[in-house]
């Protein structure tokens, strides 16, 4: 397999890959490659962190809890910034990577927000335990967290008073897209919710008395349907493993959707709704490695910092930094900004956010300038941190200097930048290069171009 | 958005023309004598989320408002009177005043044929004034950017990212929370290297050329915005938090003299589906504070007189309250508009009818919002609105 194109799966179905590992690769067939990508993450590791005092306090009977739940949240709020960080951490150290990369990717699609640590634990791992299994399977585990019914209020949704909000989003954000179902469909299937509920430990029950037990008449059924009933029907339609389809499309290949594509992943897709068979084919299609979808996609913030990471370790050692850089660019990833998530493709990027992103590389691990080659820089005012001492990074150049030793200058530009380097551009890298490396990917990583992958 | 070759060599061609001169601001003197008296500009402002307005305008004579709201009704002595029929919310004290001095135009009942309930679609719909059945990628404000200025900072958004609202064909405007940092970070002498050794031909390319472009308009408008702001610091009493940080910021940059036609800023937390009542309370306080201590501090550095403000909602809420007491998603909803020369102060119209609702149970629209917007560009900005609304629609006359 060309090199180019292992960097390419592995930028899109992972969080990239080191030069020698990609080059260690070439003499692999497509298909073995894409097998051993998908052997790495035949297992799901869970994300776990120690969760204070929550355990004891879901175990304990009912009457013996002195406290409230909120005074206990309001309390150990830190949990929440270290399960984020720990959630960072493990995506730029991936155990199972594509199983990491896909449960990203299901973040945008199952928007979800939580305060209670235990709660946005537990959701965050069932996106990871079905992130590369079946659908169907999925979106009723989904439905069945406590932090999404809390988020879209299935969990005040009762008999004679339903609440549409969950039905709505299922439909609209989940599973279909707008114009596939009618506003009565939502009412219909808003009563067949009712009445779901979770204990304060989180797991699921249903209360019997304030389920509605009667007809509803969804998507041409006329039946006591309950929500799994309602999931089911959804999944019968085509519309839903396009609407699937497209959004991975959008996210792995290019947001410039290809219909012919989509619909062979329809095919392969609808009825068994099994995401690694699809995602399988996705990554063995020709189409995937057509020049037009290599290094064309604008990169979340997520990736602009794994695209960093992977090259020159870094580590935050203030509290909040990794909050702090991740809102400034638009990406926190258990915070989303409403509940259809991030937009992605070009929406990442503003005047704003653009200038922040050309800036970042050099502030993480450079010292707060871009080297140009000339003198005049260490003169100029800004060549400092502009964030002053708010941020605290730490970067480790040691694995980059091992790893640079034995690149030409060219294969280094292969490995920082996704895209071919326009010749304007290619020039000034060249009159600038001095054969320091630091300072060529620096160089490289505040381009334009390395926001493209 | 997609970004034509011809309009991507008009921008790059006003860039590299801007490069070799030492600094930004020198190529922008011609802005820097834009008027600052005279000059009109609007600032928009979205309850996101879907501002119940019943409980906002409250119609505390309606049995039916009291029927279908038993926990959420408010009584009219926990109102603040307009008239006999028509009450404020007890928290918008200060929006009383501005009513009182004829500086606030309510506008019930504005909405769009076949409403859409979703909270993005339906403030797809009001930021690109496209009906319900039609989905357009550039907004309201971009088309006016294109039509009507060239430069980002024409219209800027008081946030981190940028809406679409403000994305036009040809032209975006700017998002910033925080302009002093955007120029330190824009500033930077590799920028310049880099933008001095680009060639358009790779850059009419989808994503790179809007990468490019978005990397000169930024550059371009931190300077400008740094420029004109450095000076001037607003000392009104706003609040720290989102909103009143929002409104200094336009404050400051409204009184510094910036040639900005359109602001936007967007103030979250109105989907109340459950505990309305003390969420919502706590935000129209924070809106009706945030408001008046803005309108004071433009009137006393005599730009109130050519500011106009419009305020609204992506929807309304459901007449029915639910069962957490909290209200669904509805549709036609009020919208505010306040200014110094309003043609029609006070209420413009009357209040919803109750008995007349959609098969949802929601409000029905008596006005279409595109004629606000037909209205704000006609006859405050003074412009063509062909080029802007996509089907002519007539305006309504509030300004």
């Amino acid at each position: 397999m060309d090199v180019k194109h292992i960097y390419h799966l592995y930028r899109r179905a992972a969080f990239g890959i080191l030069p020698q590992d990609a080059e260690s690769k070439t003499t692999l067939s497509r298909k073995q490659v894409v097998d051993e990508l998908f052997k790495a993450s035949r297992d799901t590791t869970p994300l776990e962190i120690d969760q204070g005092p929550f355990p004891a306090y879901f175990a304990m009977d009912r009457r013996d809890r002195k406290r409230k739940l909120g005074e206990l949240v309001m309390e150990n709020k830190d949990l929440r910034l270290t399960y984020a960080r720990a959630f960072m951490e493990r995506m730029l150290n991936p155990i199972e990577p594509l199983n990491e990369r896909m449960t990203l990717f299901w973040m945008s699609v199952f928007v979800c927000h939580d305060i209670i640590p235990p709660y946005v634990q537990q959701y965050n791992n069932t996106l990871r335990k079905h992130a590369l299994g079946n659908f169907k399977h999925f979106t009723l585990a989904v439905a069945k967290e406590a932090a999404m019914m809390r988020y879209l209020n299935t969990n005040l949704n009762l008999k004679g008073h339903p609440n549409e909000n969950f039905a709505r989003e299922l439909m609209e954000l989940f599973m279909l897209g707008p114009g596939n179902y009618t506003e009565d469909d939502i009412k219909e299937a808003a009563r067949a919710f009712t009445g779901w509920a979770h204990r304060i430990d989180g797991t699921y029950f249903l209360r019997p008395f304030q389920h509605d037990n009667g007809v509803k008449s969804f998507m041409g059924w006329e039946a006591n349907l309950n929500g799994d009933d309602v999931i089911n029907i959804i999944a019968k339609k085509r519309e839903c493993a396009r609407f699937i389809s497209t959004k991975i499309y959008r996210y792995f290949v290019n947001d410039m959707v290809n219909e012919d594509h989509v619909e062979e992943m329809v095919e392969v897709f609808y009825g068994n709704y099994n995401i690694k068979k699809l995602m399988r084919y996705v990554f063995m299609s020709d189409w995937f490695y057509d020049e037009i979808n290599i290094g064309s996609k604008i990169k979340s913030p997520m990736d602009l910092f794994a695209s960093i990471y992977l090259l020159v370790p870094y580590e935050f050692t203030g509290e909040k930094e990794m909050v702090f850089l991740q809102r400034l660019l638009g990406q926190i990833p258990l915070d989303p900004p409403n509940v259809a998530g991030w937009e992605g493709g070009q929406s990442w990027i503003d005047t704003n956010t653009m200038m922040t992103r050309l800036k970042l590389p050099s502030l993480m691990i450079g010292k707060g300038m871009i080297p140009t080659g000339t003198f005049r820089d260490q003169f100029i005012e800004v060549a400092e941190r502009p964030y002053g001492n708010r941020l605290k990074v730490e970067e480790n150049w040691e694995p980059f200097d091992k790893m640079a030793d034995g690149l030409s200058s060219e294969e280094l530009i292969q490995t920082v930048v996704a895209c071919p380097l326009p010749e304007g551009t290619r020039e000034m890298i060249t009159q600038m290069y001095k054969g320091d490396k630091r300072d060529l990917v620096i160089q490289l990583m505040s381009l334009p171009e390395f926001q493209l992958t | 958005m997609t970004m034509k070759r011809r309009d991507f060599l008009k921008n790059s061609a006003l860039a590299s023309s801007v490069f070799f001169v030492p600094s930004f601001v020198k190529a922008m003197d011609g802005h820097l004598l834009a008027p600052t008296s005279g000059f009109r500009r609007l600032v928009i402002i979205q309850l996101t989320g879907g501002n119940d307005g019943l409980n906002t305008i409250i119609p505390y004579r309606n049995d039916i408002y009291f029927r279908s709201r038993p926990v959420l009704g408010i009584k009219k002595n926990n109102a603040i009177r307009l008239t006999d029929e028509l009450g404020f919310n007890e928290n918008m004290k200060e929006l009383k005043e501005l009513y009182d001095n004829g500086n606030l135009c309510v506008i019930n009942n504005v909405g769009y044929p076949n409403p859409d309930r979703s909270h993005f679609r339906s403030t797809d719909i009001w930021h690109t004034a496209s009906g319900s059945e039609k989905v357009l990628n550039t907004g309201w404000v971009g088309r006016f950017l294109d039509n009507h200025a060239d430069k980002a900072h024409e219209a800027i958004e008081i946030g981190n990212s940028l809406s679409l609202l403000m994305k036009g064909k040809t032209l975006n405007g700017t998002a910033t929370l925080n302009p002093r940092l955007l120029h330190r970070i824009a500033a930077d002498p590799y920028f310049d290297t880099v933008l001095s050794n680009n060639h358009d031909s790779h850059l009419s390319e989808h994503n790179m050329g809007y990468l490019y472009r978005t990397m000169i308009d930024a550059k371009q408008s931190a300077s400008y915005i740094y420029e004109k702001v450095k000076v001037y610091k607003s000392d009104a009493n706003y609040s720290s938090r989102s909103l009143g940080r929002q409104l200094r910021t336009i404050a400051q940059f409204i009184n510094s003299g910036l040639n900005t036609k359109v602001y936007y800023a967007s103030f979250s937390g109105f989907d109340t589906h459950a505990g309305q009542p003390r969420k919502q309370g706590k935000l129209l306080k924070e809106y009706s504070e945030g408001i008046s201590t803005l309108v004071k501090d433009l009137k006393k550095n005599n730009t109130f007189k050519d500011t106009l403000i419009l305020t609204f909602s992506e929807f309304g809420r459901r007449v029915e309250q639910n069962a957490a007491n909290g209200t669904d998603h509805g549709a036609a909803n009020n919208v505010f508009v306040i200014g110094d020369s309003l043609r029609k102060p006070g209420l413009f119209n009357g209040a919803p009818d109750l008995t007349d609702l959609d098969d949802n149970g929601d409000i029905k629209y008596e006005i279409d919002f595109r004629s606000i917007y037909a209205n704000i560009l006609e006859d405050w900005l003074q412009v063509p609105t062909d080029s802007i609304l996509t089907r002519p629609v007539p305006p309504v006359r509030i300004v």
